[in-house]
Order: structure tokens, then sequence, then C-alpha cells
């Protein structure tokens, strides 16, 4: 169907938007007072050169995912490789459910019980899981189509009430590197960290083309810098620091007479949400997928309801938000592994293959 | 996984709209819109006991009457809109909050607390309007009511950009004043209002509001230069003494700012383009120029002074510094830095057009 590698961009793309706006600007409030170009750019580029080594990697190995080629080298490495990233999207899950949830009755829901969002969000996410990834692939081309205009027409309006005085100081004189090993820094990577791992295990009619995913990759860095730049020309650090959703408040003050609706923050959550949703989906496709692969003779559908009944319980066991932020600097390590670590070694046993593959051919 | 499974089976089909059904009740816990108030105006004053006492204002649905006013007291501003909500037979929804009327005592107390509590709030947007009133709430809002014959929404399109707002009237959010509370360098100007004698509104000015605590207070034609300061000054009338009445057109600012021997300095120029509208005698456009520059400088300077004494930036002029002072400095900047600082203000000011007629 798609020869062109659009669809996996999309579905890349889609992903990290229903992420960035929400916790991101938040985190790296309370992870830095002054340059946060500084801290984006960092963490953005690393996430560019790792997104180019994954998929570097995939292309070199010619395997159909990233499971297969992890066995290639050894029956338990691959065990020992995926069961972090297993678990890491397992708590991605959680974390984006129980965040979101919250959020939606914060802006909107309020007198809906937590429960009966969170069970309508990854009910959706299962829907979505079950029907497979082509099916999800095609939805995100949707999801562009119906979702992108809102949403660029709110960023637009969000420069409605900016100061561009909070732009200075662009270096501070004792600007240090210490954030990048502040806990709420680390936390910020939930952003870049789950989002490109499906890449790996796309069935064969997706193809992915490096090109495109990189143009999809530089297409994100403008977001990455409204969703943080926005609520801080708005707000000046001092205050932004103290919402919860910075970029959600930004979004609330802005006053436009012209329009029907009094508040447009509900249309930018809700193209958001829809991102998410996705976003959901995907994520327990890959755990599906990846249970699959480890128990191959239980049906796939099983395995995805005993997911989604699992992680769901576990979402709902989880006392407040507090916990929630814990938790978050629990998995750090984890996160760390699958933004980084993960990447590399598949680029290097990518370059492995390749190199064999080039003996072999020299041989023969 | 990715063989999509076989949804086209009419059973399966069926039972899955079935399970759907529940979900097209749509919201939890809905409430029709006539169980609902919605009022516009919220008015807070405090009571002798230190209690709150809240005003609603709520356009009314029925024939009678145009506006109800209910009010309450408490010690939260939650636990007495829960309260008024159990006396009404309809339930109080904040959520097209539109203003925020403050008794004066109140304001020069201290709002930090209902600040914070509106934006903590789930329902009153930020975007609400905050005025402040010069009289006992009780007579203005029995005022209001009365005048408001015709209309439940005059208070609220008394500072409607695009109904009754002019530049001689302040402009600030709830955000706005979260935000100067917090903020190093950021202090707003909330305008003051009073029933009037014979429109239903009045205006008498702004309050110098500095880390949400009424200061002090400026006059209309000062709120009015302080508003061009901030860029909103398009269509405000000046009055050159005697001599003419001009309108802003546009307005534009430069900044030049740098620290020596730890003294803050800034020179800013304020270039306005006006249009002449009234002219008393025969001046010549040099002597307008020139009368309006002094007389916007000494406006601005007479308004920095005293707010420079009050330690209120309220034209936001250590924004300037932020590129001289670390962020620990700027934290000081209004007991340190602001009383300090060296402002000269130079006024241009250019005559666009002079209307139908050729000369003045």
């Amino acid at each position: 169907m798609d020869k062109k590698g659009y669809q996996a961009t999309i579905l890349y793309v889609i992903c990290h938007m229903g992420l960035i706006f929400f916790l991101y600007p938040s985190d790296m409030f309370s992870g830095m007072d002054t340059g946060h170009w500084i801290g984006i750019s960092i963490s953005y580029a690393l996430h560019a050169a790792a997104l180019y080594m994954y998929m570097k990697g995939l292309k070199w190995a010619a395997q159909p995912n990233v499971v297969d080629m992890f066995r290639s080298t050894g029956k338990y490495l691959a065990w020992i490789l995926l069961l972090p990233a297993f678990f890491y999207f397992g708590i991605a899950i959680i974390v984006t459910l129980r965040a979101y949830s919250e959020m939606l009755t914060l802006v909107f829901l309020s007198s809906t019980p937590l429960w009966a969002v969170q069970l309508l969000l990854i009910a959706i996410g299962f829907l979505m899981a079950w029907q497979g990834m082509s099916s999800m692939a095609r939805t995100s081309v949707l999801l562009v189509v119906l979702f992108m205009f809102p949403i660029l027409f709110v960023l637009c309006l969000g420069f409605q009430n900016v100061d561009w005085y909070y732009l200075l100081p662009l270096i501070d004189r004792e600007q240090t590197f210490h954030f990048i090993a502040k806990p709420d820094f680390l936390v910020s990577l939930f952003v870049y960290a789950g989002g490109s791992f499906f890449l790996g295990l796309l069935p064969p009619s997706i193809h992915i083309s490096l090109k495109k995913m990189m143009l999809g990759c530089l297409l994100l860095l403008p977001m990455f810098f409204l969703s943080v730049y926005l609520p801080l020309l708005t707000f000046g650090q001092a205050t932004a620091e103290l919402y919860q959703f910075p970029m959600l408040m930004t979004i609330d003050t802005v006053n436009i007479t012209w329009l029907l609706f009094d508040r447009i923050t509900i249309f930018f959550l809700l193209s958001l949400m829809a991102f998410a949703l996705m976003y959901l989906g995907v994520t327990l496709w890959v755990l599906a997928t990846l249970a699959q692969k480890a128990v191959p003779n239980v049906p796939g559908i099983y395995l995805l309801i005993a997911l989604t009944a699992g992680l769901f319980a576990i979402s709902l066991a989880i006392p407040n938000w507090n916990y929630l932020k814990n938790l978050q600097v629990l998995i750090i390590p984890l996160r760390l592994y699958i933004f980084l670590v993960l990447p590399l070694i598949t680029f290097l046993i990518g370059w492995r293959h390749k190199h064999k593959a080039n003996r072999a051919t020299e041989v023969t | 996984m990715d063989n999509p499974v076989n949804i086209r089976h009419p059973l399966k089909c069926f039972l899955m709209l079935a399970a759907l059904v529940p979900l097209l009740a749509g919201c939890w816990d809905n409430k029709d819109i006539n169980h609902r108030s919605l009022p516009v105006i919220m008015g807070i004053s405090l009571t002798e006991e230190n209690q709150y006492k809240v005003f609603l204002d709520i356009p009314a649905t029925n024939e009678t009457s145009t506006v109800n006013i209910v009010s309450d007291t408490g010690n939260t501003i939650n636990e007495i809109i829960d309260h008024m909500s159990m006396n009404m037979e309809t339930q109080v929804d904040l959520l097209h909050l539109k203003i925020v009327i403050v008794d004066k005592n109140f304001a020069s107390k201290g709002m930090e607390d209902i600040i914070s509590a509106f934006n903590r709030s789930r329902d009153i947007s930020s975007k609400t309007l905050l005025a402040i009133c010069d009289e006992e709430l009780d007579q203005f809002f029995s005022k209001v009511q009365a005048k408001s014959e015709h209309s439940g929404s005059i208070v609220y399109d008394f500072f409607e950009k695009n109904a009754g707002w002019n530049p001689q009237l302040a402009d600030t959010r709830v955000w706005q004043m979260f935000r100067s509370i917090h903020s190093y360098t950021h202090d707003v100007i909330v305008p003051i209002i009073r029933s009037g004698r014979s429109t239903s509104i009045e205006c008498v000015g702004s309050a110098i509001i500095k880390n949400g605590r009424m200061t002090g207070r400026i006059g209309p034609d000062e709120t009015l230069v302080a508003n061009a300061f901030y860029g909103k000054s398009a269509f405000g009338k000046v009055e050159v003494m005697n001599s003419a009445t001009v309108q802003i057109i546009s307005n534009k600012l430069t900044h030049r700012s740098w620290m020596k021997d730890g003294r803050p300095y800034l020179r800013s120029h304020l270039r306005l383009k006006v249009t002449i509208l009234d002219s008393r005698g025969h001046p010549t456009e040099e002597q307008i120029n020139g009368k309006l520059e002094e007389l916007l400088t000494t406006r601005l300077n007479q308004m920095f002074k005293q707010t420079q004494k009050e330690q209120a930036d309220i034209l936001a002029l250590g924004q300037h510094f932020r590129n001289h002072l670390t962020r620990e400095q700027l934290q000081d900047w209004r007991t340190t830095y602001y009383p300090d600082l060296d402002f000269k203000l130079s006024v241009t000011t250019v005559i666009e057009n002079r209307g139908n007629l050729k000369s003045l």
C-alpha cells in the first residue's frame, strides 16, 4: 500500500505530538531556571541521533523486526535486551493513562470519576491495538488531516499574550550544565523515549524511509520549542513553574472575541487527545507484539486483553499525583536505556550484520 | 496481530454496538442548562469578622427581571458558592464568569489567596477581568441592579474591548494578576469603578497592585499613559492644555538599558502618531507637539516617581534588565534596584493628519 514511508513517519510524529504539550513543559520548568533552549536542544539532538542509529541499524540488519534481530545474536540476549523495554512501555502506558485522565478531569470533566476516563482511554487504545498496525497507520493519516489544523490554529493564537522580554537572558552568566543530572530534566525525556521503538516492529507492509523519518523528526523540533516557550513567554519562569499543565494555562489566556467559543483550550486538548490515544494504541500494540514473540503459542488477542486489563488495574491502583511523579523518577534508568542504549545496541548489531554480509559476498 | 480480526460477523458487530449504547448519554452527571445559574459578575468583600462576602450577578432567564443579585458570607469562596447553590433552585456554575469586582478595603489587604484559588479552580477562567470597587459592594450591586432594566450585561460590556472599553481603562485579567504576584518584575494596574450618576458605571482611575495588594492609585489620564506604554493606547484621546484634543493612532516604544556601578539605567523613547480632533484658537503644529510631549512626559514621570516610591513596577521596567541581572538579583528587583532606577522617557509625537480641514 504505502511504498513511500509516509505512514510510518506520520505515526511517529503523531505519537510525539500527543505527548509533547502536556507533561514536557512542566518538567522542563522544574528542571531548568534559565536557558531552556539549551536543554531542549541537547535532548533533541540526542533523540535525533538515537532515531537515526536505530533505523540505520534496522536497515543494515535486514531483519523484519528488532526482536528477530536481537535473537540472531543469541537466544537469551534478546530476552535481556528487550525485557526492560517491555517494562518501560508498560509503565509509560500507566503514566500516560493516569496523567491524561487527571488532566481531562482538571480541564473539563470535573464531575466524571477518574476511573471512567481511564477506562474510556484504555478501551480506545485497546480497540486500536486490536485492529493491528496497518489500520493504526491508516488512522494516523486521518487524524493528521482532521486535527492538525485546529492545533496549528491554536498554537498561532497562543502568541497573543507573549512578552518577548521573557526570552532573555538567552544565556545566563551562571548557566551550568547541572540540569542534565536533575531528576526533573531526566523525567522530561519521557516524551522522546517511547514514540520511536515501534518502528522496529512494523510489519513489512509499512515501509520506513530514512529521509522522511528525519524530516518528520525535524518537524517536531518547533513543537518542542513551542511547548516550552509559549508558556515561558506568557508567564515567565517564576509563574510557569507553578502550573501543573503550563501549556493549557497559556492557551486558556487567549482571548478572542470573534470566535464562537469562549475557551479554545478544549479544541487544543481534544485534538491532542486523539494523538495521545494513538500513542496509547501503538504502545499497547508494541507490548502485545513483544508478548506474542515471547509466548508464541497463546493467541495474540488473549495477550492483548490480559495486558490491557492488567495495565488498567495498575493505573487505577495509583493513589495520587505524587506517586505518579515518584514512579516517573524511579524509571529514569529504564528511560535512559530506551532513549539511548537500545538504539545504540541496534546500531551495533546492524553494523556487525553489514560487515558479515560484506564478507560473505567477498567469499562467494 | 496484523490481520484484523474479522468483525463483519453480524452477531459480533451487534454486540459491539450494544456495548456502546451506555456511552451515548455523553457526559457524566450532566446537568441541563435550565438547571444552572451562570453568573457573569462576582463581587468579593470582607466583612468586619474577616469573612468573605460574595455577590453574584446572575442574568435572569425569566421575563420579570433582568438581573439577580445573590450574596452570602463565609470563610472560603468555594464554601460560599456551595452554600448559595444549596439555597437556590439551580446550581451555580462559574464557567462563564467574566468579571471579579473586589472591594477596595479587601484589595488593600491583599488578594493573593483568592487569586491563587481562581487559578487552582477548575471552572473559573483565567481570562476573568478584575476590577476594584470604590464604594460598598452592597450599594454598588443594588444600583447596578436598578439600572440594568434593559440589559443584564452592562458591567460586562463596560470592559469589553469591542463594546465599551476605552484606553483610559486598565485591562487586567486573573492570570496577569497571578503572574504579577509571582513575577519578580511585573506589577499590574486594575481599574477602579463605582456606580455613576447618569451612567451606570463610572471609572475613577486605576489601582496600583503590588504582589496582589493595592498600594496606591492613579487617575484615568495616567492610566492612558500606562496603556500607551503597554502598547494598548490606540484611539485614546488626550487633551492638550487648552489648545487641542488629539487621538492616538499608534504607538511605538524603544528602550535602551544598562547597568553602571550596580545602578540600573533606562532610556525609553515613545513615538506616538496622533490625529487632531479639536483645536481651540489657532495653535501651530509645533505648539501642539511641544505641549503634548511635555504633558505626556510629566504625566509618566509623575506616575513613575509614585510607583518607585511604592516599589511597584507597573510598567514592567525590570523586564529590560533581564539580560543585566542574574535571577537571584532579579528577585530583589523591586526592593533593591527599582527604587534606584534612573529612568528617562522622551516622547516624540507625529501629527499624522488634521482631519478634513487643511489648517488648524
